[in-house]
C-alpha cells in the first residue's frame, strides 16, 4: 500500500494529540507483536520520549511493516469501543479513514475493518487473510448436476454460456454478501465466507442461488432442458493459501462429500454446524435428513403447492 | 363508468369523443333510469323541454342512487350554476360541445362526482370491458407523457394483517418497517420497469409499461413471490414473516404524474377491487388478459380462481418453501 505524506501526517498527530506514549506503544504491539519503542526509537531509558517523536515513530514502523491498514482498525476500535474501561478520542479520525478510503478500501462498520472497495480490486483474502495461516470459514460449494450429460447432448458454446451464466449469477450473489469465490471449475465452484454471520450469509447465497436457478431455467432457458444444481455449506478451519490447488483441508474434504454424496439435485445442504447458526426464521427452511444412525445434514428446496 | 346521453339529436353524439357510449332518445328515459344498476354518468340534453317536464326529468335522475348527471344546454337556462346547486355534476355549453368531450373531461366529472358522492368509489363498473383497446406505454418511460392515456400493467400489492400490525407495532418501528418495505419493493420492481404510482403505508399500486406483445412485469411478480422469504430474514424490519397480497391487471389510464388517486380508469379500478376484495392473504391474483401477455411455459404456474368483475382470474401456485 502506498501511503501519502499527508495519511502519515495525520496518524502523527491523531497519535500525538489523543494518547500518551505508553498507550501508543501499547497500540503498535496490538499490530507489531512484542513492539519495544525504546528499542525502536534509540531513547535510553532515563530519558522520556516526547510524545511527537513517539508518534512518529510508532508510524514509521506500523508503515514499514505494511500494517498501516491494520493499526488504523485499532485506532477506530479504540475510539469507538475505549480501552480498560477508558474512553480515548482519536483526532483526525475522519481524515485517516477518508486518506485510506482513496486507496481503494471501504471501511466497513459492521466487522470493523478496511475491505477492498473496488470490484476489480477484490482479491480471494479480502486484503486481510494472510499465507499459510488458519482461520475460520463457512464455505458454499456449487456443482451443477449432470454435467457430461449436457456437455454430451447439447453444442459445446451454449453449454459453455449455460455454465458462465451461473458462475456469474454465484460470484454476484456470493460477493454481494462479502463471500469470495475461491475457486471454479467451469461446472461448479467454492465460495469463502469469513465476516460476521458467515454460517447465515453462505447459507442465504445457497438459497438465493437456489431461486435464481429456478428464474433463469424459467425465463431465460438456453438449452432445451433444465439445468440443475446441488448445494452445501460446510463450516470449519482451514488454511488460507494463495494456491487454492495446495489447500489441504478436512473441511473442504467434508464440504465435497456432503455435496456429491448426500445432496440431491436443486437442493442446498447444511451441516449441524452450519443450522445451528440459522436462527429461528431461516431454521424453518431446513428439513432434517438423517445420514447415518447418530448423524443428520439439512435441506432446504423449493416445492409449489 | 358508464356514460349515457339522452337526446333526440343524434348529432350529438359526435361531439363525445370516447368508444364506449351508451346514446338514447330522452323518452326512453323514464324507462332505462331506474334500471341502471352501476355508477353511471348520464347527460341530458335540454333542448325543447318544457320547464315541468324538465323537473320530472331532474327528479328521475336524482332518485338513483347511481348516477350522476349533467345537462347539455345551446342557451335555455338562464343561470346554470343553479343547475349544480341542484345536483349536476356537469354542464355542457355550446363551446364545450364544439370542443369536444373526450375522455379526459369525463375522467374529471367522475373525479368531482366520487368526491361529491363517496359512496360511488366503491360501486364502480362490475363488468368487464370484452373488446379491450390496448394503446402500448412502449418498453420504458421514456414514450409516456402525462395527461394522455396508455395501457399498462397495473399492479396492487398491500401487506395482509394491517389492522394487527398497527395495534402490535408502536407508531414509530411501524413507520419504519413500512418505509423499509417500500425500499424493497421500488428496487424490486424498478429493473423491469416499474414505477410506484399511488402508495398509502402499507401498499399501493405500481405501474409497468405495456409493449403491446410481452409482459415482463410476471418476472417480476414471481420475484415477489419466490424471494420474498430473503426479504424476510435479511432486510425487513418486521419480527414476523411478512404476508402481501398481490393482483395484476392490464389496463388503460390517463398517465398523471401528481393526484394519481384522481384519475378514473376501469382498469385501476379492477386492479383495486381484485387486490382489495378478491385476493386472499399472501397470493397473487392476476386476470387472464394480463397472463395472455406472459410466456406460455408460465401457464402452469397458475390455477383458476374463479371469476370477479366479469374476468377470468387466475391464483399462482404458492412456492412451498419452509417446512410444516
Amino acid at each position: 500500500m502506498k501511503v501519502s505524506a499527508r495519511l502519515k501526517n495525520y496518524l502523527v498527530q491523531a497519535l500525538a494529540q489523543s494518547m500518551p506514549v505508553e498507550l501508543m506503544e501499547q497500540l503498535a504491539a496490538r499490530v507489531l507483536p512484542d513492539y519495544d519503542l525504546r528499542r525502536q526509537s534509540g531513547f535510553p531509558p532515563s530519558i522520556p520520549i516526547p510524545q511527537r517523536d513517539a508518534a512518529l515513530q510508532v508510524v514509521s514502523d506500523v508503515i514499514s511493516q505494511g500494517q498501516l491498514r491494520s493499526f488504523a482498525e485499532v485506532l477506530i476500535d479504540v475510539d469507538r469501543n475505549g480501552i480498560m474501561g477508558r474512553t480515548v478520542s482519536i483526532s483526525q479520525l475522519p481524515k485517516i479513514i477518508t486518506e485510506i478510503e482513496n486507496l481503494g478500501l471501504v471501511f466497513k462498520e459492521e466487522y470493523g475493518l478496511f475491505m477492498e472497495g473496488i470490484p476489480a480490486l477484490r482479491s480471494r483474502s479480502w486484503g486481510v487473510l494472510r499465507e499459510g495461516q488458519v482461520y475460520e470459514f463457512s464455505f458454499l460449494r456449487m456443482d451443477i448436476a449432470d454435467s457430461t450429460r449436457l456437455v454430451r447432448k447439447y453444442p459445446k458454446p451454449e453449454v459453455l454460456k449455460a455454465y458462465g451464466d451461473l458462475h456469474s449469477q454465484f460470484a454476484g450473489i456470493v460477493e454481494r454478501r462479502e463471500g469470495r469465490v475461491w475457486h471454479w471449475e467451469g461446472d461448479g465452484g467454492i465460495a469463502a465466507f469469513y465476516f460476521g454471520a458467515k454460517n447465515v450469509q453462505a447459507t442465504l447465497a445457497g438459497m438465493e442461488m437456489l431461486l435464481e436457478l429456478f428464474m433463469y431455467n424459467l425465463f431465460r432457458r438456453p438449452l432445451s432442458g433444465d439445468l440443475h444444481l446441488r448445494l452445501a455449506v460446510h463450516t470449519g478451519s482451514c488454511p488460507y493459501l494463495n494456491n487454492f490447488e495446495q489447500v489441504r483441508s478436512d473441511t473442504l474434504r467434508r464440504l465435497e462429500q456432503i455435496e456429491s454424496q448426500f445432496t440431491s439435485s436443486d437442493s442446498l445442504m447444511i451441516s449441524p454446524g452450519v443450522y445451528s447458526d440459522m436462527g429461528t426464521k431461516l431454521e424453518s427452511f431446513f428439513q432434517p435428513v438423517q445420514i447415518s444412525r447418530r448423524h443428520f445434514l439439512y435441506k432446504y428446496q423449493l416445492g409449489w403447492e | 363508468m358508464k356514460v349515457i346521453v339522452f337526446s333526440d339529436n343524434r348529432r350529438l353524439r359526435a361531439a363525445f369523443r370516447i368508444q364506449s357510449l351508451d346514446f338514447a332518445c330522452r323518452k326512453e328515459l323514464r324507462r332505462l333510469v331506474p334500471a341502471v344498476r352501476e355508477p353511471a354518468l348520464c347527460y341530458l340534453d335540454l333542448a325543447g323541454l318544457s320547464k315541468g317536464k324538465l323537473a320530472g326529468c331532474l327528479r328521475l335522475l336524482a332518485a338513483n342512487p347511481q348516477l350522476c348527471y349533467g345537462l347539455i344546454d345551446t342557451g335555455r337556462l338562464s343561470d346554470p350554476a343553479r343547475a349544480f346547486h341542484d345536483g349536476a355534476v356537469d354542464y355542457l355549453d355550446r363551446a364545450a360541445l364544439r370542443k369536444g368531450i373526450d375522455g379526459r373531461r369525463l375522467a374529471r366529472v367522475w373525479a368531482y362526482c366520487r368526491k361529491a358522492r363517496p359512496e360511488l368509489a366503491g360501486r364502480e363498473p362490475q363488468a368487464a370491458s370484452s373488446k379491450a383497446v390496448y394503446l402500448p406505454s412502449g418498453p420504458d418511460w421514456s414514450g409516456v407523457y402525462p395527461g394522455r392515456e396508455y395501457t399498462f400493467y397495473l399492479l396492487f400489492i398491500e401487506l395482509d394483517g394491517k389492522e394487527e400490525m398497527e395495534r402490535k407495532y408502536g407508531v414509530r418501528n411501524l413507520g419504519i418497517a413500512l418505509s423499509s418495505f417500500r425500499s424493497y419493493i421500488e428496487s424490486s420492481v424498478r429493473p423491469y420497469q416499474g414505477r410506484l404510482w399511488i402508495w398509502s403505508s402499507f401498499g399501493g399500486l405500481i405501474l409497468f409499461p405495456f409493449n403491446g406483445k410481452e409482459c415482463p412485469a410476471l418476472g417480476c411478480l414471481f420475484r415477489l413471490v419466490l424471494f420474498r422469504h430473503l426479504y424476510d430474514i435479511e432486510e425487513s424490519r418486521f419480527p414476523n414473516f411478512l404476508s402481501y397480497r398481490l393482483a395484476l391487471h392490464v389496463g388503460n389510464l390517463v398517465y398523471s404524474e401528481r393526484n394519481a388517486g384522481s384519475v378514473v380508469s376501469d382498469g385501476l379500478n379492477s386492479v383495486f377491487h381484485l387486490g382489495q376484495h378478491f385476493a386472499r392473504p399472501g397470493g397473487f391474483y392476476l386476470t387472464e388478459e394480463a397472463l395472455r401477455f406472459g410466456p406460455p411455459v408460465l401457464r402452469p404456474f397458475f390455477l383458476e380462481a374463479g371469476e370477479f368483475e366479469g374476468r377470468k382470474i387466475l391464483r399462482m401456485r404458492l412456492p412451498v418453501h419452509r417446512r410444516g
